[in-house]
């Protein structure tokens, strides 16, 4: 089957709520997202009305992840007054194109615990092996 | 002819430091701006470091996303090997395929990538080594050859071959072009006006570029040598428009009213390319006056008098001969 043109092929209602949001392309294991601007009551595995961009959660060779993001459409959507879902603003945040999401700071926060916890953990384990040692 | 630049500098624009964002992923995140139209060297690509830095990319990146997001037919996103693997560009240099190596480094790098300047470097010292001007000679890598030979100063072999292969013009150019990058050559002034007279003999072949060297000379008030050619091939009226064009620039001719007149008179003319083959009466009287305006600059404002003196009274003769001709023809036909 062949792609759908990056402008979408869904249909276009001019009074209806529109969001930008992630919707999955890939395969099994394999996912890989279009950043598209749909009809907010419509399913992801509908026609879109507009591709504004693409982000691959796998990083690539150079340990990176890429986005791309077509700032000038999306910036006609948000004056349109489309919705932006939370992956959406969260990415859009980490580029600097809004400010950062709040979710993106609890994340890494909660990461940063999770990590001095297991840390911690480690540390007590070895003691108590050099403990039983002695 | 691909252009021979300077290497670029690093980007180092750091956007925004948030040491808040540490732990959120231990990948770096890479964001590109795909606008429609607008060209690569100026399209928005940052990156976002797991430390929360956010920085524009630097030309690796930006080259390697561009080039994912915008193919160029026949650039690779990792560098060829031919490239990367010193052995395999050897033997290719080994096989004398310059042609070849150039072209797919023009292909595969930007013009002021370090990697671009060092792998053509290497070929055109191999190729000064080999001395094998000839199978670089007519195409587009002949230019920045011969540049680079000239800017390293080790472009006594090329002069060599060129001396060797009788074409003395190009030696004279090639030396030019020495002058012009090191200014280490004692008789430049002799020099200049060779160089001169070889670009004009070559220029003239094209009409398209002679405009934009009428007017380079004129700028640079050294087109006495340009006037001289032009009296010496008998295009008088040419000669005037030149004058007009020094005035209108540099404003230092005293008669300006006469000249303006004459330019005015001259410019609806079709264009002389060499001398005419018959002269109507009104054709007589303009030349006329176009000679006595001559006349005057070569007296007031020219730099080679007695040269143009001589080009001048060597026309006057022949025109003299030109007139007598066309109106014994004229009386011939009946039609005086």
């Amino acid at each position: 089957m062949p792609l759908p043109p990056a402008s979408g092929t869904g249909k276009y209602f001019a009074r209806a709520a529109k969001s930008i949001r992630l919707i999955r392309q890939g395969c099994t294991n394999r996912p890989f997202f279009h950043i598209s601007v749909t009809h907010r009551r419509r399913l992801n595995s509908q026609p879109v009305i507009e591709q504004l961009g693409s982000y691959d959660p796998m990083p690539n060779f150079n340990n990176e992840k890429l986005v791309a993001l077509n700032l000038e459409r999306m910036k006609f959507w948000l004056g349109q007054g489309a919705h932006v879902t939370t992956p959406v603003a969260e990415l859009l945040g980490l580029s600097g194109f809004f400010p950062i999401h709040p979710r993106s700071y609890m994340t890494a926060w909660r990461n940063r615990r999770t990590e001095k916890e297991n840390l911690e953990k480690q540390k007590e384990a070895e003691a108590a092996e050099a403990a039983k040692a002695e | 002819m691909p252009p021979v630049v300077k290497v670029h500098q690093p980007i180092n624009e750091i956007l925004s430091k948030d040491p808040a964002l540490v732990g959120y992923d231990n990948t770096k995140y890479l964001f590109t701006d795909i606008t429609f139209g607008v060209p690569n060297e100026h399209r928005l690509i940052v990156e976002r470091d797991p430390d929360g830095t956010l920085q524009m990319s630097d030309h690796d990146t930006r080259k390697r996303l561009n080039q994912i997001y915008f193919p160029i037919q026949g650039r690779k996103v990792r560098e060829p090997m031919m490239f990367a693997d010193e052995e395999k560009l050897n033997s290719l240099l080994e096989a004398e395929k310059y042609e070849y190596i150039l072209d797919r480094a023009c292909i595969q790098y930007e013009p002021d990538e370090p990697s671009y300047q060092k792998v053509t470097s290497i070929t055109y010292q191999h190729v000064d080594m080999k001395t094998n001007y000839k199978l670089l000679r007519s195409t587009r890598h002949f230019g920045p050859l011969a540049f680079y030979l000239t800017w390293h100063q080790s472009m006594d072999n090329l002069m060599l071959e060129l001396l060797q292969t009788g074409v003395i013009r190009e030696a004279v150019l090639l030396m030019g072009l020495r002058h012009a990058i090191h200014e280490d050559i004692a008789f430049a002034s002799d020099l200049n006006a060779l160089v001169q007279q070889a670009m004009i003999a070559y220029l003239k072949k094209s009409t398209r570029h002679f405009g934009p060297l009428a007017f380079y000379l004129t700028w640079h008030q050294s087109m006495d040598n340009l006037m001289l050619e032009l009296l010496q091939t008998g295009v008088i009226r040419e000669a005037v428009l030149l004058m007009g064009l020094r005035h209108a620039i540099h404003e230092d001719i005293a008669f300006a009213s006469d000249l303006n007149a004459l330019v005015q008179q001259v410019l609806p003319m079709p264009v002389q390319a060499s001398k005419p083959d018959s002269l109507s009466e009104e054709d007589i009287q303009l030349d006329n006056k176009c000679i006595d305006c001559v006349v005057k600059y070569i007296a007031k404002n020219s730099a080679m008098k007695s040269q143009q003196e001589l080009a001048l009274q060597g026309f006057k003769e022949d025109y003299q001969q030109m007139v007598e001709l066309s109106r014994g023809l004229r009386k011939a036909h009946g039609e005086a």
